[in-house]
């Protein structure tokens, strides 16, 4: 009975040990921010599933950061949905002082994280570089108002790949891809809905034939007998879909599918340089095109804020958009407004849109058609069972 | 002839690790981490494995029923249903993110196997045989009639525990909160890559880890077990 | 000594049940009637037969080759056996992964990533095969030989046999691997991920999907659905071995005591 009752109070030391901790705070201004975080790690959370995107932030975000203000940049790779899911247990458990001090984030995980209150407002009047930005990208995610909650990142566009050496007449809309899947059966796939980009492709179809008059998500039945049509003639006859983007991929590169897609256009040039994507990689524009920005937020137990805002803001730099943009790391679009940059800047800027499979800029832009809401996205995540069955 | 079929179904998947050479892995901080969590775990659980039994076997208690029933159970609980409320107690205690809390959920995986092959393994030696070892000091007890006698279930103890440990992704994902890389997670996210070789490479480890230690345990008791002999005579 | 490892396994394995506390924590006030949706049932069928097959071939070929090595005194193919268990489960499912992603052996025969589930069923067997032999082994090992004569010159059929002299000990192994094995199939999350269909998926895959996709009030489907497949494990392994009990009392102590 005594040895019961120590070891309870031995317990409840422990958990009375834990409950002490209390939220970091950001500071009034951004030097003082700077000065809080000199010799601080920031864990900047995000998708690790592209090796160029992690070359960026290791080889050239992380030495500057160190260089200039003492930061040390401690990138973390995992799926977005996954460190949400985190934080969310994290408010349930009351857990002020939290492991992800910055995160990388769009759409759907964003809308989730903010309708449960899961980051810090306020922050785009404490990070000098925010005055670059792009005021309609940094808006709205997805359709749902950003708040001020996150910082608009970078700026990209859908678009499609194929392997021009297998594919001869390329399809220009949605419908000739649907008659090129019959005429090449097995040779197209798109990932599960569950997948950010898998999701996009069937937002382009649902566009395609009904345009923006389906943003209320009402999805009538008929969309879907018609995209159940091209079951038989895709990869495996449709009875299963890769599970990512990062599998699709797998398969193009393979020579298993001619085609791949997603939300960056200049996402294959280093693939192709390196020799993963076939030589013949090419860009497809098919009639429209949705552009989408993602974000950097930081979360409502973040330990060290001030050490975000500090590397927020140097990922806002134009030096380090210009290197974002580049295709030896990513090739991601700049999320600042080119209009608000001094000459040799915005010149930098323009100067690199020159890739082999960079698809022509002008065609583009103006094909790019803005996103659906968050009610779409869901009802397409909920109905696409009856395609997939 | 059905025997020897079976051994070809058993040893042909083993094919596809030679599909690349293994080179020498890169000793970065997810191999340590992992090589290090096999030796702590797979310790703790010959421990507590054995000292658990033990009490099992021969302690009377009235709480002897509930006590065998709770090491029982976990067995049946599947690491994704409790995950997420070990993540939510963990928290309480400040033990996300660090080495200490994903060990210890390792240990919640391993823990239930260990305890019911040391006590199948006891089980079988005999309750008289091993009360007889009771009449000496604990450390000659471990060492001189304990070991050898439950040699091979300690070599499978080990093994049990190393492979439990190195299967375990989303759990060390969770509660590890991304800041615990080991193999697992990294083969993981490889093989949602175009690195094929990358992810064979991290295959070779997770194979070759429980192959050396149950090889290195082995050679490790004989040795023992010629010096105990030894000093006996 | 052997009290402070009691203690200490207590506090470790008490962090389970807080999971499970959890969970029903969280499924207060859930309304059960959401999961009567044809994912789910499709998740439950496709959860059942896998699960039941892989569980049925392994405990089946397991103890055959228990048998089959006891017999025959063939200890060279116990050394094989023992290799897949040196395999975690994660190499394992890629290892199939890489061998019929392509089709094997002849172009199509089997395939990973189909309907039938048929390379995530052999990866299991594979996998769990070793283990039920490891369980049935020792069983076998003090297995008293004068019953198998006995049985021999009561001139009983084969079948009979082996259900008179060696099925009673071999309850209580063979229980004890299909539950292990019926809980560890059903509801995991790697093999199955990588090596099955989209839809329908397995009870693990779908719960951790609909977990971390999607707005957050998909969660309480898959905390209600672990919740609620924890628990028939937990009733199916305390009514079998309640069901049980006295007959393997009676073997393990004998009859006349």
């Amino acid at each position: 009975m005594r040895r019961l009752k120590q070891f309870g109070l031995m317990l409840s030391l422990i958990f009375l040990a834990a409950c002490g901790t209390t939220r970091a705070e950001i500071t009034p201004t951004f030097e003082q921010a700077a000065e809080e975080a000199k010799q601080s790690t920031v864990n900047f959370y995000m998708w690790g599933g592209d090796d160029g995107i992690n070359r960026y932030i290791d080889e050239y975000v992380a030495p500057r950061l160190k260089e200039t203000y003492d930061v040390e940049l401690n990138r973390v790779p995992m799926d977005t949905a996954e460190f949400v899911r985190q934080l969310s247990l994290d408010k349930r458990a009351n857990r002020e002082e939290g492991t992800i001090d910055l995160m990388w984030i769009n759409g759907d995980n964003f809308r989730n994280a903010a309708e449960a209150e899961l980051l810090q407002g306020d922050l785009l009047d404490k990070i000098p570089n925010a005055a670059l930005l792009n005021e309609e990208a940094q808006a709205t995610d997805a359709g749902t108002p950003t708040d001020g909650l996150e910082v608009a990142w970078g700026n990209v566009q859908f678009v499609m790949h194929y392997d021009a050496d297998k594919v001869k007449n390329p399809p220009t809309t949605f419908d000739e891809l649907h008659r090129w899947t019959e005429e090449n059966p097995g040779r197209f796939t798109y990932p599960e809905v569950t997948d950010f980009t898998g999701n996009a492709f069937v937002r382009h179809l649902l566009y395609a034939e009904y345009g923006a008059a389906a943003g209320d998500g009402e999805i009538p039945d008929a969309f879907w007998e018609k995209l159940a049509t091209w079951s038989p003639t895709l990869w495996k006859q449709g009875s299963t879909y890769p599970k990512s983007l990062a599998q699709l991929d797998q398969l193009y590169a393979a020579g298993d599918v001619w085609m791949t897609m997603g939300f960056n256009e200049r996402r294959a040039e280093a693939e192709r340089n390196d020799g993963v994507f076939p030589k013949g990689t090419r860009a497809l524009v098919l009639e429209h095109s949705i552009a989408s920005t993602h974000f950097l937020a930081v979360p409502f137990n973040a330990k060290n804020p001030n050490g975000a805002l500090v590397v927020i803001n140097e990922l806002l730099s134009p030096e380090a958009q210009l290197a974002k943009q580049d295709a030896t790391y990513w090739g991601d679009g700049t999320s600042l407004d080119l209009t608000k940059l001094d000459a040799a800047d915005r010149d930098a800027f323009l100067k690199l849109d020159d890739g082999v499979t960079y698809p022509d800029p002008e065609r583009l832009a103006e094909r790019s058609i803005p996103d659906y809401g968050p009610a779409v996205i869901d009802a397409i995540r909920e109905e696409w069972d009856r395609v997939a069955k | 002839m059905s025997r020897l079929l079976v051994a070809c179904f058993v040893v042909f998947p083993f094919a596809g690790l030679f599909l690349t050479f293994p080179t020498s892995p890169t000793w970065d901080e997810a191999i340590l981490n992992t090589v290090a969590y096999v030796v702590a775990v797979a310790l703790i659980n010959v421990w507590l494995g054995i000292g658990t039994a033990w009490w099992l076997l021969f302690t009377e208690s009235k709480w002897k029923a509930w006590v065998e029933w709770l090491t029982f159970l976990p067995l049946f609980i599947p690491v994704l249903a409790s995950m997420f409320g070990m993540y939510i107690a963990l928290a309480q205690v400040g033990l996300i993110g660090t080495y200490t809390g994903v060990g210890l959920v390792l240990l919640v995986t391993t823990l239930p196997y260990s305890i019911r092959l040391a006590y199948n393994a006891m089980y079988v030696i005999g309750r008289p045989l091993l009360e007889q070892s009771l009449t000496l000091a604990p450390l000659t007890r471990i060492g001189f009639v304990l070991f050898p006698l439950m040699k091979e279930s300690v070599r499978t103890i080990v093994l049990f525990s190393t492979v439990i440990v190195l299967s375990q992704f989303v759990l060390v994902q969770l509660i590890g909160a991304g800041l615990v890389p080991t193999v697992t997670t990294r083969l993981y996210q490889a093989y949602g890559g175009n690195d094929v070789s990358l992810a064979l490479q991290n295959t070779w480890v997770l194979v070759s880890l429980p192959v050396l230690f149950y090889i290195g345990l082995g050679a490790m008791f004989g040795i023992w077990i010629r010096l105990v002999k030894g000093r006996l005579q | 000594m052997s009290r402070s490892s009691l203690w200490l396994s207590l506090i470790v394995l008490a962090l389970p049940f807080t999971g499970v506390a959890f969970l029903l924590y969280e499924t207060v006030g859930f309304d059960w009637s959401e999961l009567n949706e044809a994912a789910w049932r499709a998740s439950l069928a496709v959860t059942l037969y896998v699960t039941l097959t892989s569980t049925f071939l392994s405990l089946v070929i397991g103890t055959w080759l228990a048998r089959t090595i006891y017999m025959r005194r063939s200890m060279w193919l116990a050394s094989f056996l023992k290799w897949p268990m040196f395999v975690p489960h994660v190499a394992a499912a890629y290892l199939f992964y890489l061998l019929f992603s392509g089709g094997f052996p002849v172009y199509g025969l089997i395939e990973a990533n189909e309907r039938h589930h048929l390379v995530v069923i052999l990866t299991y067997v594979w996998k769990e095969v070793p283990f039920v032999f490891l369980m049935v082994v020792g069983t076998y090992g003090q297995l008293n030989p004068g019953y198998l004569d006995m049985a021999k010159t009561l001139q009983l059929k084969p079948l009979e046999q082996f259900r008179v002299a060696e099925w009673p000990f071999l309850i209580k192994p063979l229980l004890d691997s299909f539950w292990v094995l019926v809980a560890f199939i059903s509801f995991a999350y790697e093999v199955p991920a990588l090596l099955g269909v989209t839809y329908p998926e397995l009870l693990g895959v779908l719960a951790y999907e609909r977990l971390t996709t999607g707005l957050f009030l998909n969660a309480f489907e898959s905390y209600a659905v672990a919740l609620a497949w924890t628990l028939f494990i937990f009733s199916g392994v305390i009514a079998s071995y309640a069901l049980t009990a006295k007959r393997r009392r009676r073997i393990e102590r004998g009859v006349r005591r």
